[in-house]
């Protein structure tokens, strides 16, 4: 049995074919899918590096249905550790393009995993100053104001 | 994707974001910016941190095994919420430090109404209890004085009666508290003329806040198409920014 190819269409304008049940894993798709059937999806805001990216990471996490049952293609101990793997990989910018394209597309378990890799990337950091370099914050604070909120949670300096 | 070295992260994404930090992080990079110095104070990442790592690790080795609801305050770095324990099913008032990690559980004196709040009442975390307000006209205070010795105050307060006319037409939902301490309530259906109340405890006074310009068909529609609700903006967030 053939399976069920779709098309998506990245900002630069290339064409991705997926398995209709690889992309399905995007809540955002599973939707337009059923909406727009034959018709090729144009993700207008999502570069074709970030969209192989989420493709990549979609493969990996479908679960296939072989007549015996959900079984995935990955035990979840794998996957793990596939997942940490492939977030470590992804330089800052890119890691947060990502991010935000799981949030677009609304794909729970990418955007947990995206978020979690920040999350332990702004942890690390030593001081406020590597956080905002690190993901180009800007300080709107006064120096004054940076100086009330260390009393009041009279941390050392 | 736009790219995100020029660009900001949306303030939704940040909340995701911030809420699997570990809480002495959080309290840690209030520094960063406006924004995430304002993050604790934020209802919306009060509920995401309680679904998150860091509360669930110290709840997990708490003494009592308790489930959080949706009702919680915070005030100078802590997080109140009520919750009810596991094996009694008690209510009880949970004080969660976000800085120092300590969890800390009281019993609730009052049996629990069915109308609750939590407030911040003065700097004094209370329990506002306005289950009788729509048949008596009254509300309960229930006020913590001294957390350690499980000290609490109550206080009765009677609508005056003139005012009663503007709780008895309907239910109403309790929506946090205004800059001035005002507990703000809000009707729990859509019926004309709609209104919500400020409940000044001090004054025992209700100011009431109409809304108009809501199209007539909303009103009229079939109640089981119709659900509404009605948003504040976090004034403490706000008069942050004001502030500065």
């Amino acid at each position: 049995m053939s399976k069920k190819m779709i098309v998506l269409k990245s900002s630069e304008g290339v064409s991705f074919v997926v398995e209709e049940a690889v992309a399905r894993q995007s809540k955002i798709i599973s939707f337009l899918v059923e909406e727009f059937p034959d018709r090729e999806l144009p993700l207008t805001n999502m570069t074709s590096e970030i969209l192989r990216k989420t493709i990549e990471y979609c493969k990996k996490h479908v679960v296939e249905d072989d007549g015996g049952g959900d079984s995935s293609s990955s035990s979840s101990g794998d996957l793990k550790e596939w997942d940490v793997k492939f977030v470590a990989e992804i330089d800052q910018p890119r890691l947060m393009d990502l991010l935000m394209a799981a949030n677009y597309l609304d794909i729970p378990s990418l955007l947990d995993v995206t978020c979690q890799k920040v999350a332990d990337t702004i942890a690390a950091c030593n001081d406020e100053k590597e956080i905002r370099a690190t993901f180009n914050i800007e300080n709107d604070f006064t120096e004054e104001e940076v100086e009330a909120i260390r009393m009041e949670n009279q941390y050392p300096i | 994707m736009q790219d995100s070295e020029a660009g900001e992260i949306p303030e939704d994404l940040m909340i995701e974001i911030a809420a699997r930090l570990p809480a002495k992080s959080v309290m840690r990079f209030k520094c960063i910016s406006k924004f995430w110095s304002s993050l604790p104070l934020s209802t919306h990442f009060c509920n995401r941190f309680l679904s998150g790592g860091s509360w669930k690790r110290v709840a997990k080795d708490f003494q009592t095994p308790h489930h959080p609801s949706y009702l919680q305050v915070t005030m100078k770095n802590v997080l109140y919420y009520l919750a009810f324990t596991d094996s009694s099913q008690t209510c009880v008032l949970v004080s969660f430090d976000i800085r120092s990690e300590e969890l800390s559980m009281i019993k609730l004196p009052p049996p629990p109404g069915k109308r609750l709040a939590l407030i911040n009442y003065g700097g004094k975390v209370a329990v506002f209890d306005f289950s009788l307000l729509k048949e008596n006209g009254l509300v309960d205070l229930w006020v913590v004085e001294h957390w350690r010795n499980k000290e609490w105050s109550r206080k009765t307060l009677f609508l005056q009666p003139c005012q009663m006319h503007l709780v008895t037409h309907c239910f109403f939902t309790a929506k946090g508290t205004t800059l001035k301490g005002q507990v703000i309530l809000v009707p729990q259906y859509l019926i004309p003329p709609f209104y919500f109340l400020c409940y000044d405890l001090q004054l025992n006074h209700l100011k009431k806040v109409e809304i108009s310009g809501i199209p007539d068909h909303w009103f009229t529609m079939d109640s089981f198409f119709k659900s509404f609700d009605v948003e504040f903006m976090d004034p403490t967030e706000n008069v942050k920014y004001l502030e500065s």
